[in-house]
């Protein structure tokens, strides 16, 4: 077994550039990624033409089920999920208002589609008083910002990535949207946030909470990754690296289970792998859609710790019990 | 809605707008061609300012200062190295844009080897305050306090001194220029000189505002051209009016599409569609200047 590295840069454009020299050029039958959902959908149609699957660690959206096609697979839930989670934080928080500030690409729009449907649903009376989905490569957001406080909600729920995260928190702390509380998915649960003091200092200012796929992380499956990991790279494992290890360990067994390296053979084998398999992350069994059936959320949110800024776990969700409060 | 607060936030925009365009319409004027590598010298002075006000500790004046002279110094080794050569050959317009966007990959990469991909965050220095209906940094006072000092600043060279008739001369009939004395070369140096180090003060406040990548200056290309067209190729006035108006016009739009319940992505259309009007209605530009003038390079063959 051998493993080849492309980095797609977070880009479809690469992503897809990458996933064909893979295919072409290194006549690789199986990948593992990429990252995001945007670099995820961008290969779809290719992958599925040329028969190949591909097992996605963190890409979340809900479009990748809907679009994704046969041979897409994820061992991270898909956010229809996640956002019936988040509606049961603001149920459970008893916020009326809120306002959401998201990514305006798959990811972003999905989450807040998804948060409003299951709001109608679970808890009508709350209110929407301002969406706003933000372009990306615009790298200023103050009049955006200043929408969401012109509309006054009690709570704000942001879906950003680390990068534009920066730049949004800093200006909204510039600009005094401190006084909301705020949540948002697993997007913004990374400890790498804290790496801006300004921004740590909006988050915690604003008592920040929000859920995350959560990882078992008391069973020895997870023990286990977790202590290999921190004696291989000598860290804590970052956002989904636990899902990651998952995703390769299913494509390895899956490849076993083929018999043979062919793409066909093995995207049949790895929903009876994963059907079996217990990993850092729990059970990954699979639906029809390729993605896993059962799924758990922590709910953390931001406490001031003794070495600053910290992800504090409160709780944890599941679609049968909603939430459970530590 | 707080209009106090989204003009203020125009006039910023408006203002950095204003920087980074100033000095690409300066050298489109004299040397007629789009230069690509504007954009680099944007995210250069970017970089440069965030090595000496942070890495260096030596603090943010520094690093502005820093950026100013190493950008201009960029600028010039750039006429010097790549355009100048080029333009002495025949090199005609297409050539010129042609290379320019070559030269603009090659420093984007070389800053990508120096700096890497990931982001630069310069350290948050610039406290908010309020301000009646207003949120306001320091930085957004400084960013507009740097625009309208340089407005002035150049508007008293280019009509007070020697060395601004010679930039007014040149850049109006290089040949007449030469032949009434005028070092035109000298004057070019200088032009280089002065846009890409604007260039290079944009990008560390733009970069300070937000965040520094190794495409800074690429994203903002499209809206510097957009500047630099509305204004009127080669107007400093039509430039600062252009910047102001695009500003107002970009934040306008998001408030608008904010209302509307769509995507910011879509604020392009409003900025990009006044200046599709001003083509159609108006194409010298608020200036009113002609866009296609005699060119340095038929001249300097001649």
């Amino acid at each position: 077994m051998r493993l080849i590295f492309e980095d797609t840069a977070a880009e479809p454009e690469t992503c897809l550039e990458a996933v064909k020299k893979l295919v072409e050029l290194d006549g690789v039958e199986v990948i593992v990624g990429p990252a995001t959902t945007p670099s995820m959908l961008a290969v779809a149609e290719y992958l599925n033409r040329r028969k190949v699957p591909i097992i996605a660690p963190s890409a979340s959206a809900i479009k990748i089920s809907e679009e994704g096609g046969p041979y897409l697979f994820r061992t991270v839930p898909s956010d229809d999920l996640q956002t019936a989670a988040l509606a049961d934080l603001v149920k459970s928080k008893g916020w009326k208002k809120l306002a959401t500030f998201v990514l305006g690409q798959d990811y972003g729009i999905g989450l807040e589609q998804g948060l409003k449907e299951n709001l109608e649903i679970i808890a009508p009376e709350v209110e929407i008083v301002k969406s706003v989905r933000y372009d990306p490569e615009k790298m200023d957001y103050r009049s955006e910002l200043q929408l969401v406080k012109d509309a006054k909600p009690e709570a704000i729920f942001f879906a950003t990535w680390v990068e534009e995260g920066y730049v949004i928190f800093r200006q909204a702390l510039e600009i005094g949207l401190d006084e909301a509380l705020t949540f948002g998915g697993e997007g913004m649960a990374d400890v790498a946030f804290f790496d801006d003091p300004s921004t740590a200092e909006f988050m915690t200012k604003t008592n920040m909470m929000g859920t995350k796929p959560a990882s078992p992380k008391d069973r020895y499956y997870y023990q286990q990754f977790y202590t290999a990991y921190k004696e291989t790279f000598d860290e804590e494992p970052s956002l989904y690296g636990d899902y990651m290890f998952d995703a390769t360990m299913i494509a390895i067994m899956s490849v076993a289970k083929a018999g043979v390296y062919d793409g066909e053979k093995i995207k049949k084998a790895i929903p009876a792998v994963a059907e079996h398999y217990i990993g850092a992350t729990g059970q990954k069994a699979m639906n029809e859609n390729g993605d896993p059936l059962l799924a758990k959320y922590d709910v953390w949110e931001i406490v001031e710790g003794d070495e600053g800024p910290e992800y504090s776990f409160i709780g944890e969700w599941e679609k049968a019990s909603g939430i459970s409060w530590k | 809605m707080n209009w106090a607060q989204l003009l203020l936030n125009s006039a910023i925009t408006g203002s950095l707008y204003f920087l980074l365009t100033l000095g690409l319409t300066m050298t489109y004027d004299l040397l007629n061609f789009a230069n690509v590598s504007h954009a680099e010298l944007i995210t250069f002075g970017a970089y440069i300012g965030y090595v000496v006000s942070d890495t260096l500790n030596l603090g943010f004046i520094w690093g502005v200062t820093a950026s100013f002279f190493s950008s201009g110094l960029l600028g010039i080794i750039s006429y010097m190295l790549v355009f100048r050569p080029l333009a002495r050959r025949g090199a005609d317009f297409i050539h010129l844009c042609i290379a320019s966007v070559g030269y603009s990959l090659t420093l984007r990469f070389l800053m990508q080897q120096a700096w890497g991909q990931d982001i630069v965050l310069f350290e948050s220095r610039f406290k908010a305050f309020t301000l009646g209906p207003i949120r306001l940094s320091w930085l957004g006072v400084s960013i507009m306090a740097m625009a309208i000092a340089l407005f002035v600043s150049l508007h008293l060279i280019l009509t007070r001194t020697k060395l601004g008739k010679a930039m007014r001369a040149t850049s109006n009939n290089i040949v007449l220029a030469k032949a009434s004395g005028i070092n035109t070369e000298q004057v070019l140096l200088v032009v280089w000189f002065l846009g890409s180090a604007l260039a290079g003060i944009g990008g560390v406040l733009k970069g300070c505002d937000t965040m520094v990548i190794p495409v800074l200056g690429w994203n903002l290309l499209i809206m510097v051209f957009a500047t630099a067209i509305l204004g009127g190729i080669g107007s400093f006035y039509g430039a600062f009016a252009a910047a102001y108006s695009i500003g107002l016009a970009e934040n306008l739009s998001v408030a608008t599409l904010g209302h509307l319940g769509l995507s910011t992505d879509y604020k392009g259309i409003v900025a990009f569609g006044i200046l599709t009007a001003m083509l159609i209605l108006k194409p010298t530009g608020l200036s009113g200047i002609k866009v296609f003038r005699r060119t340095l390079l038929r001249s300097d063959r001649n």
